[in-house]
């Protein structure tokens, strides 16, 4: 199934995004080309309702985007700048990336938000300022890596508090861990199919490893969680207001996750290790999106929590919980 | 090739039967213990089977002519699902239903349709599956039972085992050799439907491990088939038997075989101080993506298409979601010896734990569908 939206996100990161940039950024290079080349694209503006000059869609339809988004490894919040720009009374006047912090805002001098997903390269930021949910500018902000090595994470502190725009109450660490688990699962997609391209190229024991039934079952393993997590994220995109949605793709993705990336190394041996080959981009993504806006446990707990609330059967969960889904329109 | 599984949804028009499905499973299933429920697709019930036929629950691929409902794969979906989640016993119906019927359909002569058909979707023909032989699981084409052409007919010599329901049925649809040797593999086999009352056929019953006897051995010796019961041409059992293993891999069931025991782990932990959220939680995500997973595998089904891979992948991840459920509430059951779950809750886990094994054996072995995958993904 191809699809305009798709197509244009390929093109866009294939041009912009290639392995050199996501490098450069990590290292703390300027991201504003790529930024700019995305907003040119649309995508930023995607969910801005059409009569406030955007494109209207709905997240079930910007999947293709975020899995190729995760896919070619983009270094920069563009889930999150989509979802928090849908909501802005006034998009305009908010330039560039907007990050969601993960963790509670501390208050007591100043203003600081720690190990936010995103900090280094984002220009705005989402957070929960006593109790309430507010974009704040960047700009004033001392930054700092907060995280490992060619982590995008960072602490952001401002020494006084920044002039706030207000935002609708809703649980916007929800909204991050859902666009995680969308970019996640097209990382793993893409994990996917440089691992069957790489056993089909390496030879040992005079032929490919691809050919030895010992790799062949782990491929076939890695497959199958690519496919439930893709599907757990176009699941929960589908239903971007339902939070046990969110804790369906989040945990699923996660527990994907933890078997894909293993089998990616294990699969491609000593080299997967090394900075210069591109699958470290990927699983290092994975790992760190794992940990980010709550774990497959976190979500799991609040899944169940939500399930036990209620006296329906396991299965008429899952299918009321369905029925409402939106599904991704043909573009 | 492995190809995408894009989200999609039921129809309305099929999902409007679920109401009244979810409702009669429901009160045919009252007063059956957990345990009873767990046997789901394994409970015999020929009197549920002829229930079902008779408010046209049952043949719903098959066409009108043949006595079928012709309402198609989504429609199938919703009743094997409520089925399912009762804990029904459909076992006497099952594979009619599910392959035999749709293969007879797909690959019969206009006698034999008319011939079989009609009492599948009447709930009144029972069949089983004659795949497995004594040196033949996985590797089925080298399946030895054979039959030999004689005048009018073809004399059949060999056996079977692990056939589902033999005592119980009607008929078998069997693979079997009619030319070649075992070393020819794929070519020479062919499909015959048999009449088990058919002189020479004798069958032993098989207890499994949980005290049951589903499963047995069948015996041919010098049985006559008459030539109207071969399916399809000579030699083309390989291709016919590769379509019905889709039918069979494709359905909800392949998720489902141990949902009764979530429901009374639900049940009970709603009752208890110290609920396990987090593995409630676990789960029925794994059951959400599940689902999705084998909807979209029926939108394939339903737009024409032979989703065989997709099908595999989708059933791998199915039982192994099947296996793990039983592994954890047993575990959770016994999180705390002070604590005592009912007896009966106990018992339906340890059934389910029991038998869990089969569910990535029955329809094609977990290596066998890696294998698969693999070859879909380019590798074989």
């Amino acid at each position: 199934m191809s699809n305009m939206l798709e197509d244009s996100a390929k093109q866009v990161f294939a041009a912009h995004c290639g392995g050199d940039v996501v490098r450069a950024i990590e290292a703390g290079g300027d991201a504003s080309a790529l930024w700019l080349a995305i907003s040119e694209a649309g995508f930023a503006d995607a969910l801005i309702p059409e009569a406030q000059g955007g494109t209207g869609l709905h997240p079930s339809d910007l999947g293709v985007v975020l899995l190729q988004a995760g896919a070619a490894a983009v270094p920069l919040p563009l889930g999150q700048t989509m979802m928090v720009r849908a909501v802005l009374s006034e998009p305009d006047t908010v330039a560039g990336p907007i990050a969601i912090a993960a963790g509670a805002a501390q208050t007591t001098a100043g203003l600081t938000l720690r190990n936010v997903p995103y900090g280094r390269v984002a220009d705005w930021v989402v957070a929960q300022v006593s109790g309430a949910w507010c974009l704040l500018p960047c700009a004033d902000a001392t930054v700092t890596p907060s995280a490992v090595h060619g982590s995008l994470a960072a602490d952001l502190q401002w020494s006084e508090l920044p002039a706030a725009t207000a935002l609708p109450d809703r649980d916007w660490r929800a909204v991050g861990a859902l666009v995680t688990a969308a970019t996640m699962a097209g990382a793993m997609q893409h994990l996917l199919a440089q691992t069957v391209a790489y056993a089909g190229d390496r030879i040992q024991f005079g032929k490919p490893i691809g050919k030895q039934q010992a790799i062949q079952q782990q491929l076939s393993v890695m497959a199958e969680q690519c496919y439930a997590a893709r599907m757990a994220a176009q699941l929960g995109l589908s239903l971007p207001d339902s939070r046990d949605a969110t804790a369906v793709a989040k945990s699923r993705v996660g527990e994907a996750a933890a078997q894909v990336g293993p089998i990616a190394h294990a699969v491609h041996g000593a080299i997967g290790i090394t900075e210069e080959y591109d699958l470290q981009l990927l699983t290092r993504h994975l790992i760190e999106g794992r940990a980010a806006y709550g774990g497959e446990t976190y979500w799991a707990a609040e899944l169940g929590r939500s399930v036990l609330a209620t006296d329906k059967a396991p299965l008429a969960f899952v299918q009321d919980m369905s029925a409402g889904k939106r599904l991704p329109e043909a573009l | 090739m492995l190809h995408e599984l894009p989200l999609s949804a039921i129809p309305a028009g099929d999902e409007a039967v679920r109401a009244e499905v979810r409702a009669f499973a429901l009160a045919e299933t009252a007063g059956m213990t957990p345990a009873q429920k767990a046997r789901s697709w394994m409970g015999f019930s020929a009197d549920f089977s002829r229930k079902m036929a008779e408010r046209g629950w049952l043949g719903l691929s098959i066409r009108k002519e043949y006595g079928g409902q012709e309402a198609g794969f989504f429609r199938r979906f919703v009743i094997v699902e409520e089925l399912l989640a009762a804990g029904a016993p459909v076992s006497a119906h099952w594979i009619a239903d599910r392959q035999s019927g749709p293969l007879i359909q797909r690959f019969g002569s206009e006698e034999q349709k008319q011939r079989y058909l009609p009492g599948i979707c009447a709930g009144q023909s029972f069949f089983c599956i004659g795949m497995s032989e004594p040196n033949s699981g996985s590797d089925l084409a080298s399946v030895r039972s054979r039959a030999e052409k004689v005048d009018g007919g073809w004399k059949l010599n060999g056996q079977k085992i692990w056939t589902t329901n033999a005592p119980r049925s009607h008929y078998m649809i069997a693979l079997v050799r009619t030319s070649g040797k075992a070393e020819d593999r794929h070519k020479g086999l062919s499909q015959f439907v048999i009449d088990l009352k058919s002189p020479g056929i004798s069958v032993r019953e098989i207890r499994d491990l949980a005290g049951d006897a589903h499963f047995s051995e069948v015996f041919f010796e010098d049985v006559f088939l008459p030539d109207d019961t071969l399916i399809g041409d000579e030699g083309s059992g390989w291709a016919q038997v590769t379509a019905e293993l889709a039918f069979e891999r494709s359905g909800p069931e392949r998720i489902l075989s141990s949902i009764v025991l979530l429901q009374g782990w639900l049940d009970w932990l709603r009752g208890q101080p110290a609920a396990n959220p987090a593995g409630v939680g676990r789960m029925m995500a794994h059951l959400a993506v599940l689902r999705e997973l084998t909807v979209a595998v029926t939108a394939r089904l339903a737009a024409g298409e032979s989703p065989a891979v997709e099908a595999a992948l989708v059933k791998d991840l199915g039982t192994t979601f099947e296996q793990e459920l039983p592994s954890q509430v047993l575990d959770a059951l016994a999180a705390d010896p002070a604590v005592e779950p009912p007896a009966d809750l106990l018992a339906a886990a340890a059934y389910v734990a029991q038998v869990s094994p089969s569910y990535s054996l029955r329809g094609g072995t977990r290596e066998i569908l890696r294998g698969m995958i693999a070859r879909g993904l380019g590798l074989r």
